[in-house]
């Protein structure tokens, strides 16, 4: 099922993207240097996340980056997640932690996710939430407030990160 | 005397500890395989038949640690 | 690589031929991959990384490594042929089970433990007739020995030679086999604990190992502390059984089979210094008790003044030692190179004292190919009772053995590995050796012709090693 979720800025630049590709195609092509994706490609500017927006629905924030083997497999489950669940109850947002943004890229397409990216290269946001291990999630309840950490990955451990979810969904505050 | 210097170096690298490292996001080169303290492989099982069958000396590393620090 | 489907994107047919323009380009918008994409039906590809980036293994992946080893020592010396084929699977709830495959042939020759001498030298021994077309020291090195049997008992004489101012050889062949298998696991987030059991088979020896260790994170995983006990059993089962210290060549061996018992202790801290930096230092305790002598060595015993051969005793070693170690070893990533350098001193209660250093230099030459050069510098002093040979007369020491890897010496390896990127996210490596050691050649005070002959019985081994590692 197509992600449902998307906020304004990234239906831009959907519309923009061919047009991007083909120009960026062309600056190869005679030599240029290959751009990287500016901070306006992205949900957000490089190193903020702003909850206030999502509040009124959960948030499931979860930090990852291209090296950390366990966050590979965790985008299944959060593909599966985002599936189950409609885009105003739930919002996943994901924070990349790449200090090199190519890694970032090479394995978002070889995972193959619709999740919005919010790229944290300095950690700002990661020193924020505290993140204590690679990966962490944070759930947030429809009021703001942070309820669930989980830290690492287990595929083992996902009916408990689902229960979770559908108990702070099932809050209506 | 170069005893003692390791060994004084091991314990405070014990002691002297909490503030020292990287924080968990930070761990992109460490979680290389080239970074890893056992990423030889078979090789360095090669390596210590061979020096073990011919020198008199044994122990070395160990593959705890490092690593990117996941999960 | 994929074509990123847009979906009901009303440009969808312009973006479907920008992306074919741009397959590189729509890798670096990490942003556009978070467009539509339908989920779930396509097999998930495989992050590819340059292989010097490639990460550490993670969960839910096996890792298979099979090589081989190459070793030929110079001057007709031993040569091995070593396969082991090595598996590990990473399962996701962070255990992680190996299990490893040696299988080593052995052939050529080794010091017996004689001096040379300026005339032939024979060697006879009385040796068990059930062994006689399987065993070692029947032949010299050139060959040609001969076993007679002596009539009415089970035993027959053997006998070869060696020419004049050569170091004496005797020729061997065997097999071994050895495998083990290690289980490690995490009691909580923090704590790693690992068993592992091995066994080593070959014609002549056989050992068994069980090790059990723990460790224990701290610091937001910057520092672990490791500690790890192991213990071996081994049973020496020489061909024509176990001589008694200092018995003749020549007379028949009693012995049968005889047993070493082995702990050992490891206790370990890492630390990571810095983003591109992770150090380690290891405390090693070791002890043997048991039979640690070579069953086949023997030790000239020499006139005071000629220094022409008397007689050959088979050695002699103490039935216990203990063994301690220090180690410091460092992986610092400079630039994009990757340098591990690493220190290690060692005592024990034979004598020898040795000081390691090893470093090395792994170079990426683009994403596919790195070389890595390597150094080792290894010194070690002699064990007290070493010696080259006995001289007739003087009192009989306690210990005696003339096996170089008891000697005073220094050795140099210097070497070469290539690796290179095969199937996404495998590794064929090549690396090549060359290991000398050197050492005294003469003893001052050498009795009669032993002043004018080369004594060392040291090594120079050049070894090739190949393999295959994948993962999946």
């Amino acid at each position: 099922m197509r992600p449902s979720f998307i906020p304004s800025s990234l239906h831009l630049a959907r519309v923009l993207r061919p047009f991007a590709a083909a120009v960026l195609a062309l600056s190869i092509g005679v030599g240029a240097s290959v751009a990287v994706p500016t901070s306006a490609m992205a949900v957000e500017p490089d190193g903020t996340l702003d909850l206030s927006k999502y509040r009124g629905k959960v948030v499931y924030v979860d930090f990852w980056a291209s090296w950390c083997a366990p966050c590979r497999l965790s985008f299944a489950y959060l593909n599966q997640l985002r599936a189950s669940y409609d885009s105003k109850d739930l919002v996943i947002v994901t924070v990349n932690l790449d200090r090199d943004r190519k890694a970032a890229a090479n394995f978002l397409q070889a995972v193959g996710t619709g999740l919005p990216v919010v790229y944290d290269p300095k950690g700002a946001i990661a020193t924020r939430f505290q993140v204590s291990t690679m990966p962490t999630s944070v759930v947030i309840g429809r009021d703001g407030r942070q309820r669930f950490v989980h830290h690492g990955y287990f595929d083992n451990k996902t009916s408990e990160y689902s229960q979770h979810v559908s108990a702070l969904v099932g809050e209506h505050s | 005397m170069i005893r003692k210097v390791i060994l004084a170096l091991g314990l405070t690298l014990l002691g002297g500890c909490a503030h020292v490292g990287v924080k968990p996001w930070q761990r992109d080169i460490l979680a290389r395989n080239a970074m890893a303290l056992d990423s030889e492989g078979n090789l360095s099982g090669y390596h210590d038949h061979i020096y073990f069958s011919k020198e008199g000396s044994t122990g070395g590393r160990n593959a705890s640690g490092g690593g990117c620090g996941c999960n | 690589m994929q074509l990123i489907e847009t979906g009901a994107c009303p440009v969808r047919k312009l973006g479907r031929i920008a992306a074919g323009l741009s397959m590189l380009s729509a890798n670096l918008l990490g942003a556009s991959a978070a467009l539509a994409q339908d989920s779930g039906d396509d097999e998930p590809q495989v992050v590819v990384h340059d292989l010097m980036k490639e990460p550490a293994p993670g969960p839910n992946t096996y890792v298979y490594d099979s090589s081989i080893l190459f070793y030929k020592e110079s001057g007709s010396r031993v040569q091995a042929v070593e396969p082991v084929f090595n598996v590990q699977n990473y399962l996701t709830n962070g255990s992680i089970i190996s299990g490893n495959f040696t299988f080593d042939t052995l052939t050529g020759a080794t010091p017996n433990g004689a001096t040379p001498s300026t005339s032939d030298q024979t060697f006879n021994s009385i040796v068990r007739e059930k062994t006689t077309s399987t065993q070692v020291t029947s032949t010299g090195a050139s060959g040609g020995g001969t076993v007679t049997t002596i009539p009415g008992t089970a035993y027959a004489k053997s006998s070869y030679s060696v020419p004049a101012r050569t170091l004496p050889l005797a020729s061997f062949h065997d097999h071994r086999f050895a495998g083990n298998g290690g289980l490690s696991w995490l009691a909580n987030p923090d704590t790693r604990l690992n068993v592992g059991l091995g066994a080593s088979v070959e014609r002549d020896y056989t050992s068994f190992t069980a090790n059990f260790g723990i460790a224990r994170d701290l610091n937001q995983k910057n520092t672990t502390l490791s500690l790890s006990v192991n213990l071996e059993e081994d049973i020496s089962r020489p061909y024509n059984g176990t001589p008694a210290p200092f018995q003749e060549l020549n007379s028949q061996i009693g012995g049968g089979n005889d047993t070493k018992a082995t702990y050992g202790v490891l206790a370990g801290v890492s630390q990571t210094l810095a983003r591109f930096w992770i150090t380690q230092v290891n405390f090693n305790l070791s002890g043997s008790k048991g039979y640690q002598a070579d069953p086949y060595r023997i030790v000239s015993v020499v006139d005071p003044v000629s220094g022409a051969p008397l007689d050959y005793l088979f050695e002699s070693r103490p039935r216990s030692r203990t063994r301690e170690s220090v180690y410091w070893g460092n992986k610092l990533a400079l630039g994009p190179t990757v340098a591990d350098v690493s220190v290690r001193y060692y005592h024990d209660t034979w004598g020898i004292n040795s000081l390691t250093a090893e470093v090395s230099e792994q170079i990426p030459l683009g994403g596919s190919l790195y070389i890595k050069p390597l150094y080792r510098y290894y010194h070690q002093t002699a064990a007290n009772f070493f010696t080259y040979y006995l001289v007739n007369g003087n009192a009989l020491p306690a210990y005696a053995s003339s096996d170089s890897r008891l000697s005073r010496f220094n050795a140099n390896t210097i070497g070469g590995k290539i690796g290179v990127r095969v199937f996404k996210t495998g590794e064929f490596y090549v690396e090549g050796e060359s290991y000398r050691q050197t050492g005294a050649h003469t003893v001052a005070n050498a009795p009669g012709q032993l002043s004018g002959l080369d004594l060392f019985s040291g090594v120079h081994a050049i070894s090739v090693m190949t393999g295959l590692r994948l993962r999946m």
